[in-house]
């Protein structure tokens, strides 16, 4: 997809008509749109999503989502209606998508698409549009196509792998492959009770009580989905506080030594994760050294003994002294003849000597004791190695957790009321999230019994049909059904597993060009985002260099559906190209990250939408940008009022005077200026 | 040509624990149901009721080819 043009139409903030043309050049593919705050620029970002899915943002982000129709041409010319209008092309067509809203009756209509040709429009005979859009850009890759750029820093943590997993997952489509998952398990669960129908009452009985299980867990499964919810609205509280406080001058220093400290926690956190594994493979590796320490120091005494009492043989065997002995020859090539004092010598080993098998049985002992017994000698160096590093790593998050403490009252006892109350807030909400925490860790501790006591029911429902005839044919069809699920699932995992390393290599290739720090990416299966340094120790990351990765990872995954437009593939749906629409990209980042986003970003897709504010719009950005912004426009805040003593608000773009902001007006509301 | 899976697949009325089914023609059920999944994705959205029936039929009339 290539969008052409979007109007709006009294959407929002935008007075009467507004059109923007959106830049088809491949070499010059950058649209850049120019405003401040507050007027208007995350309305033109929801008027895409709005007019393609009718999904408008989070209400936290979008205040009043009710009040589409703009107030002044509601209030002064009666206009009851608003539109969004988006031309693009695909595959050689040009389409236009309209929806429009009612307040009269508060209804969005569905959407409307049109073919154009020869500059006029032609009805199309699709019946159902957003199955046709829904087939451009697939509804569940559309939220990683246009985006609220600042967001990105929330792909950090447990909630940031969660939000990367999703994306990795909408961007492959898998979502009518994850449906179909399903509607397999429904039928292998009837295939199972089907059989046990046809089995004896104690098979049915059992099948009962598996369902009854099933039913639970399904309960709890739910119950663990809505504390996600709640640990989700929590991270996203607080995300919004820390950045609210970082951008509070008197917070600000605070806030960043509370990102740094956060960064080395959870870095800290992860050592402690991977110490305790060490502690629990040191049982698997140890424990029966351990354990059989004393047993084969006794073992290793009684083998010595009975070695002094010459029980058992020494190192040499019967067949070798024989043969010297008949030889008349040592093995290091003197004489033994008969009769001497050396051949009476060797003969007298003759009492000591063993055959080879006893003698192989003792040397193969002796190097079995050896073993336990330098491992058992080892165990507990490594025992205190590992209790060692984690009493360190221990000392480490104590230390962290007082410091984060210690930032937290001081924020607290803050004397501009407003710091202290998002303080307040954020402990709060942090508060939230622990307990939400601890009740999933109880309720995942449930489930994980009943998983238990279903797999013991299991085992016994299908011993007792084995024994029935005529529960064959249901059985090996819920077989097949478990097979293909198994199957699904791993072709699954598989496609999912090549997604993420090719995002991974992509993100890695723009930190290693633009990062301050030399650093390495590794987004693990759990999609968790980590740098490391040449140490292979983690590195904390700040809230610019969070943003900067969300902004790779974002490029990253467009970039890869792009790759994946014409692929063929009968579980995933192909990928797609589309426009990518950022609001906001360079919120917080420094001027040289702000470069390199800059130069990375329309590198990404074919088409790139920026909506930046004039502050963001640095010198070193537009330096960066200048050869592939092919449009350019400025959104322009009209007021009825006089100045009253504000300041002009005005900007100077290639020589031009362009106002921000006008007064005396004869509209109130925002009007799209082009940039010539 | 045999595929992997061929030699372990089994009669109809002899189902094992173990019964190891041929990959290529999973692949073709599988491409069967997700076909089948994805209209009724694209006819009624996220929101639309599961059709393990619809599997079910898929299943039965492969019984034989697995």
């Amino acid at each position: 997809m290539l969008i052409q043009r979007i109007r709006l139409t009294n959407w929002r903030s935008f007075h009467g008509e507004n059109d923007f043309f959106v830049s088809q050049d491949p070499a010059k593919n950058v649209t850049l749109i120019r405003a401040e705050n507050g007027v208007g620029k995350t309305s033109l970002l929801a008027a895409i999503n709005w007019c393609f899915f009718d999904i408008l943002p989070a209400e936290s982000e979008f205040e009043n989502p009710k009040e589409l129709v703009n107030k002044f041409a509601a209030t002064h010319e009666h206009v009851t209606k608003t539109s969004v209008e988006i031309d693009f092309k695909h595959e050689q067509k040009l389409y236009r998508a309209r929806r429009t809203f009612d307040e009269r009756t508060g209804t969005t209509d569905p959407l409307r698409l049109l073919e154009l040709a020869a500059g006029g429009e032609v009805p199309r005979s699709k019946d159902r549009p957003d199955r046709f859009i829904n087939s451009v850009i697939p509804r569940e890759m559309a939220p990683h196509f246009f985006f609220y750029g600042e967001a990105t820093s929330r792909y950090t943590g447990a909630t940031g792998a969660k939000k990367f997993g999703e994306a990795v997952k909408g961007i492959l489509g898998s979502t009518v492959a994850r449906m179909a998952l399903e509607d397999l398990k429904k039928a292998w669960q009837e295939y199972n009770r089907q059989a046990s129908d046809n089995t004896s009452a104690e098979a049915q009985a059992a099948e009962r009580e598996i369902q009854q299980i099933e039913q639970k867990i399904a309960r709890y499964q739910e119950e663990v989905g809505k504390i996600d919810g709640e640990i989700e609205a929590a991270n996203n509280r607080i995300d919004r506080l820390n950045q609210e406080l970082a951008g509070t001058k008197p917070a600000k220093d605070a806030q960043a030594r509370r990102t740094k400290f956060e960064g080395q926690l959870a870095a800290k956190d992860a050592e402690k994760t991977k110490a305790l594994q060490r502690s629990r493979s040191w049982i698997q590796t140890y424990i029966t050294a351990v354990l059989a320490e004393e047993l084969v120091l006794e073992v290793a005494e009684v083998v010595k003994a009975e070695e002094t009492r010459r029980k058992l043989p020494s190192p040499y065997d019967k067949k070798l002294v024989n043969e010297i002995l008949e030889d008349q020859m040592c093995i290091c090539g003197r004489p033994v003849t008969i009769g001497s004092h050396e051949h009476e010598h060797i003969k007298t080993l003759l009492e000591t000597a063993g055959d080879q098998a006893v003698m192989s049985r003792v040397i193969s002992t002796g190097q079995a004791i050896g073993r336990f017994e330098q491992r058992a000698g080892t165990a507990w160096g490594e025992y205190e190695r590992n209790n060692e590093d984690l009493r360190k790593v221990e000392g480490e998050i104590q230390r962290l957790d007082a410091e984060l403490t210690e930032i937290s009252k001081e924020l607290a006892a803050n004397p501009i009321t407003d710091i202290a109350e998002k303080e307040a807030a954020r402990e709060r909400a942090k508060t939230q999230r622990t307990q939400a925490m601890d009740r999933k860790a109880d309720v995942r501790a449930s489930i994980t019994n009943l998983d238990r006591e279903k797999s013991d029911l299991v085992r016994r429902r299908d011993e007792l049909i084995k024994k029935s005839d005529a529960a064959k044919r249901y059985v090996k069809r819920a077989q097949l059904s478990a097979a293909l699920m198994s199957r699904l699932e791993s072709r699954l995992a598989n496609e999912e597993e090549h997604a993420r390393s090719a995002i991974e290599s992509e993100i890695d290739r723009i930190v290693q060009k633009f990062m301050r720090k030399s650093a390495t990416v590794k987004l693990d299966k759990n999609y968790q985002l980590r740098l490391y340094d040449e140490n292979g120790v983690e590195v904390a990351k700040s809230t610019g260099e969070n943003q900067l990765l969300g902004l790779a990872f974002t490029g990253a995954i467009a970039k890869y559906a792009k790759e994946r437009e014409h692929d063929d593939d009968d579980i995933l749906l192909p990928g797609t190209v589309a426009p990518l629409v950022v609001d906001s990209p360079f919120g917080h980042l420094d001027p040289l990250y702000r470069r390199g986003v800059a130069e990375f970003l329309p590198n990404l897709a074919s088409q790139v939408i920026l909506l930046v504010s004039t502050s963001q719009a640095s010198e070193a950005v537009m330096t960066t940008l200048a050869d592939k912004i092919g449009e350019q426009y400025l959104l322009t805040r009209h007021n009825r009022s006089d100045a009253a003593g504000k300041l002009t608000e005005y900007i100077e773009i290639g020589g031009n005077t362009y106002d921000l902001t006008t007064y005396n007006s004869e509209i109130e509301g925002t009007r799209i200026t082009e940039v010539a | 040509m045999r595929q992997k899976g061929d030699d372990m697949a089994g009669d109809e009325d002899e189902p094992s624990e173990t019964r190891a089914f041929n990959e290529r023609e999973m692949d073709k059920i599988i491409r069967q149901i997700v076909d089948k999944v994805r209209r009724n994705y694209f006819e009624n959205g996220e929101t639309a009721r599961g059709i393990p029936g619809e599997v079910k039929k898929i299943i039965e009339a492969n019984m034989d080819h697995v």
